[in-house]
């Protein structure tokens, strides 16, 4: 038993060691972001900043002559917000249709699902874009927002299939023999059912669109309709001195968003990975 | 309990996104656009048209016009429709030409002005992206090196017709500096300003080890032995974070081209269509720029590189001496904790070589629908006075002469200063002229770039760096 | 209604729910597979029309492109950098926290957080300032008498650096690892005990096993994950120093959007398909004698 506790009590010393060095960089930029310019990267480094400044954050909105940092938020809120609902309306039809209904074809479009889920990103991204350059799409956010009402992120398709199954089928014949159509059970029976399996696709769908950097790169031009990680990258310019602190103070609030969702939706991002991880 | 939190968080979302469909911001005058954003281009883009026009419907037109000296032409067409204008940048730059152009807007309420601005990595990734996509902006500034490329590509118009019609008066800019990109006859870029490189240094590191400042008029060599001073004074001392001077790299068109014609050689073929470098005078030049590194006097690359963007040794203190666009002054005077001195960079050890170049330039995109527009402004931010008060130095010294005349009067003792410090260079640009750009110049200047950086790392020779380069700029010249 | 298998009854319906995918899959899978096959045989440039040049751009890539075989080699050291490192963390974290210890939750919280952020710029620019040279892991390794290290810096290093970076993100694997250990029957832990075996055969005969197919699953996941990394080589060192962080992906990007070569891009596109399945069908075979399988 003692034996027991001294494990113990070295398990918990190398976690917390451990957990300090994965919070390390954001613990290090939660410190920066208020310090003042000169101090970030004064030799003599402390948590504590010497003087706590908001200034930074003052800075730091107003950095762009045109838009404050809130309009970049926004857009990009807009963005991340218009694909979770896209993916979860049109995923959840897709995967309900493979597991509830009988249609010609079924097994081949299941395998079409899983095989779109092993296409690498950047065999589409060419062509993509000349679709997008011929649809004179560029520079809004219809590359993004129409194809996650279309189902093209599998990933999440594949997700909600496995959750689905999981839903005993029992309930849609007892609905069925009510007389329910489809289209009802679908929305009164299946939905709710699936709700924690959605939840998870919206927070994933969130995360990643917030992180996300290539396509935004390559789909938004115009100052007006950028998002947060472009705002950020453009503010890191080469050409002039940069005011670090007003850097350090945008890049936390940019992963605010993401950490606030984690905390608070902690139990779908575990349920949304071994649901697709591990039951497949 | 969580699963109340989740829904709650998803419908903030919901709501926020509905916000920001509603487009962002209130107009000047408090109201808010109405209009829902269905994602459609042209709805997210007269938005902030409209926003910026709105503060100014009451204004008229006519006596607004900016140049009240312009020919009739184009002082009596109304300037209007929706424009496009893109440039890379740092924050103040942003800042005033946002500040400038929005000024001609004030006066020309019938105008539409959208920017598009970044910093200088990725800019040309991004401009070319648009163009592919025919999605280019009206207006875009360009590097001088980059002009003859987006000739060659078809991506630029003419200029004449709008400097015959009066629209973009090209009077008072430096006639060599405009011919450098008439190309059969056509005018396709209007020089925003000249720059030319100086010599920067920290005067309070100096002081502290007692030695002499640095002067215009000094040669590279001198320049080195106080770097090798201030170093081995600063050893001494028990400085380890203290070096003579920064590396500038990747300065093919400036530091590598000087160093190349004082050694007596020369970048391009007289007719630009091969590369000539490949040289005694090529290797010389090489040597000589790695020198520093080499004697222990230069800023070591893992120093350096490990800087986070935008941050240079010299702005930290860490280099004594930084060698470097005259266009870097602003930022110096402002941001650095020490004092900081200029001069004009260094003379060659042979030859008095230095000179001015345009530092960008304005062109007007071929896939442009209201050229018209696009050169009036134009006109205006290299003409008028108050574009010129707003802009200051942003884009270099300003290439229009009577400009330049009157900014001596109640600028800045920096301003002052560079003015004196470009007209002083003027008077040795004759020694040793910098050859024009071959086609694919900035295909040529990334190679350069990143055959450079193995050579300072030491990984290749610089033999194999002349060969590997030649080799490269001889397919890219080749290809056009 | 009258059948003869009931499997063979049709609901009308379903259309409406495929509709959606449908589109999506002609529209933005499909076709653009089909185009970008097509493509790599061309020497599109978006300027101009396309040529049919066959298989020039593939040969080209063997045969002249110093920075294709370049940037392939420096991926595939990526990929053995960081997928072990990862998996490894993973699993050994993942072991501690099954543990039952008290306060298992916030630990594994903190864990997972990197991931959530995972390679955004935000955390970009956050890992770039700190190891910069007068960065904070520098500064902390000059009271223990170090001098500076360019982790990012230096060519040497500088793929390393980036390595452990992604290393830091082991958060799902480490949950997915997690649960796999809950469902390991502890029967079979105390049916050892019973037979006299020791904790580390534990680990050996028991974990080690019955984790297999779960180890291989992240192994593959990360590994294609990792033969697609971008956001921090572009962000953090652009592909240097003397490009030993140009990766497979930049130099696609570079070829199409910078170069605008989208023919030779789109080939580069379908050799790293290529690369893709042959490493994940090696990953398969080489793991056939290892993965033990229930049933």
């Amino acid at each position: 038993m003692k034996k027991k506790r001294r494990n113990n009590f070295f398990s918990h010393l190398f976690l917390l060691v451990g957990a300090f060095i994965m919070i390390f960089p954001l613990l290090w930029l939660l410190s920066s972001a208020f310090k003042n310019n000169n101090e970030i990267f004064s030799a003599d480094f402390s948590f504590i900043p010497k003087t706590i400044t908001l200034k930074n954050f003052k800075n730091g909105w107003y950095i762009n002559p045109q838009y404050t940092f809130g309009h970049f938020l926004g857009n990009t809120l807009f963005l991340v917000g218009s694909m979770a609902i896209g993916n979860i309306i049109s995923c959840s039809l897709t995967a309900f249709a493979i597991t509830r209904m009988n249609f010609p074809l079924k097994r081949v479009v299941f395998r079409l699902v899983m095989l779109t889920l092993m296409v690498p990103s950047q065999v589409l991204l060419i062509p993509t874009y000349l679709i997008f350059s011929k649809f004179r799409w560029l520079d809004t956010f219809l590359p993004f927002i129409v194809p996650a009402f279309l189902s093209t992120q599998s990933f999440f398709v594949y997700q909600l299939i496995q959750y689905m199954r999981g839903i005993p089928k029992e309930l849609d014949d007892s609905a069925k023999i009510d007389g329910c159509s489809y289209f009802r059970l679908y929305l009164n029976i299946t939905l709710p059912l699936t709700k924690p399996a959605l939840i998870s696709v919206a927070i994933f769908s969130f995360v990643w669109t917030w992180n996300d950097f290539l396509t935004q790169l390559i789909y938004l031009n115009s100052v007006r309709n950028y998002t947060v990680s472009l705002i950020l990258s453009s503010v890191v310019d080469s050409t002039s001195l940069t005011n670090w602190g007003a850097l350090m103070a945008l890049t936390l609030i940019s992963v605010l968003p993401c950490i606030i969702i984690y905390f608070s939706a902690q139990r779908y991002f575990v349920e949304g990975i071994t649901t697709s991880g591990l039951k497949g | 309990m969580k699963k109340k939190i989740s829904v709650f968080l998803c419908m903030i979302l919901v709501i926020m996104s509905m916000a920001a469909c509603q487009g962002g911001k209130p107009t000047p005058s408090g109201e808010k656009e109405p209009k829902s954003e269905t994602g459609k281009t042209e709805t997210g883009k007269t938005e902030t048209e409209k926003v910026e026009t709105g503060k100014t419907e009451t204004q008229k037109p006519d006596e607004a016009k900016p140049e009240e000296k312009k020919p009739d032409a184009a002082g009596k067409t109304k300037i209007e429709g929706n424009l496009r204008f893109m440039w890379w940048g740092g924050e103040t730059r942003h800042k005033a030409t946002v500040e400038a152009v929005d000024t001609f807007i004030k006066k020309n309420p019938d105008l539409k002005v959208a920017y598009e601005y970044s910093g200088f990595d990725g800019y040309f990734d991004k401009l070319l992206t648009q163009m592919a996509g025919n999605n280019a902006p009206d207006i875009v500034q360009l590097s001088f090196a980059a002009v003859n490329e987006y000739i060659t590509r078809g991506q630029l118009q003419p200029l004449n017709e709008f400097i015959d019609n009066g629209t973009l008066d090209v009077s008072n800019i430096d006639k060599t500096l405009l011919d450098t990109y008439k190309v059969n006859g056509n005018y396709y870029a209007i020089p925003t300003g000249v720059n030319t490189l100086f010599l920067f240094y920290n005067k309070t590191l100096f002081d502290k080890y007692g030695i002499e400042h640095p002067t215009t008029g000094m040669t590279m060599d001198e320049v080195y032995a106080k770097a090798k001073q201030i170093t081995e004074a600063a050893r001494a001392a028990g400085d380890k974070n203290v070096w003579g001077m920064s590396m500038t790299t990747g300065a093919i068109e400036t530091v590598f081209q000087r160093n190349v014609i004082d050694s007596g050689g020369k970048l391009w073929q007289d007719d630009l269509s091969a590369a000539a470098f490949n040289s005694e005078a090529g290797a010389a030049a090489l040597a000589y720029i790695k020198k520093p590194l080499e004697e222990g006097y230069g800023v070591p690359l893992e120093v350096s590189a490990g800087n986070p963007a935008g941050v240079s040794s010299f702005g930290m203190g860490y280099a004594a001496m930084e060698i470097t666009n005259s266009t870097a002054t602003a930022g110096y005077a402002a941001s650095s904790d020490f004092e900081l001195g200029i001069a004009l960079a260094p003379f060659g050890n042979h030859h008095k070589v230095t000179w001015y170049q345009p530092s960008q330039v304005f062109c007007i995109t071929s896939q442009s629908s209201n050229p018209q527009a696009a050169a009036s402004i134009i006109n205006y931010l290299i003409n008028d006075d108050e574009a010129a008060g707003i802009l200051r130095f942003e884009r270099g010294i300003p290439a229009n002469s009577k400009i330049r005349e009157k900014a001596k009067e109640g600028k800045s003792d920096w301003e002052k200063l560079q003015l004196d410090l470009v007209n002083e260079a003027g008077k040795y640009t004759g020694d040793g002229t910098p050859m024009g750009y071959p086609m694919g110049f900035l295909e040529i200047l990334n190679e350069y770039v990143r055959q450079e950086e193995a050579y300072m790392y030491g990984k290749i020779s610089a033999q194999e760096m002349l060969d590997n380069l030649e080799k490269f700029a001889n397919d890219t010249i080749s290809k056009f | 209604m009258k059948k003869k298998r009931g499997k063979q009854k049709y609901d009308k319906e379903a259309i409406f729910f495929l509709l959606p995918w449908l589109l999506g899959f002609f529209v933005f899978v499909i076709w653009p597979i089909i185009q970008s096959f097509i493509l790599s045989f061309t020497n599109y440039d978006v300027f101009t029309r396309p040529e049919f040049i066959g298989l020039s751009n593939y040969k080209e890539m063997f045969e002249k492109d110093r920075l294709f075989v370049h940037s392939l080699g420096v991926t595939f050291r990526y990929v053995l950098l960081s997928v072990p490192a990862k998996v490894t963390f993973a699993l050994f974290i993942a072991m501690i926290l099954n543990k039952k210890l008290a306060g298992m939750g916030i630990y594994r919280t903190i864990y997972y957080l990197p991931s959530i952020l995972g390679s955004s710029v935000a955390m970009s620019i956050t890992w770039k300032m700190v190891f910069s040279h007068y960065g904070i892991i520098n500064q902390l390794l000059g009271y223990f008498g170090i001098t500076p290290i360019g982790f990012l810096s230096s060519p040497d290093l500088a793929l390393e650096t980036l390595s452990f970076i992604s290393a830091w993100q082991f958060g799902s694997a480490m949950v997915i690892f997690l649960s796999a250990l809950k469902n390991i029957p502890t029967e079979l832990y105390e049916a050892a005990s019973v037979d006299g075996a020791k904790r580390r055969h534990h680990f050996i005969f028991i974990t080690l096993p019955m984790l297999s197919p779960v180890i291989l699953f992240n192994v593959i996941m990360n590994m294609i994950g990792s033969f697609q990394v971008f956001t921090q080589a572009y962000v953090m060192t652009s592909g240097g120093p003397v490009d030993s962080t140009y990766f497979y992906v930049l130099h696609l990007y570079r070829s199409a959007f910078e170069q605008f070569r989208m023919g030779y891009a789109s080939a580069l596109a379908w050799v790293l398909t290529g690369i893709i399945v042959i490493a994940t069908a090696i990953t398969f075979k080489l793991s056939e004698k290892l993965v033990y399988y229930e049933n």
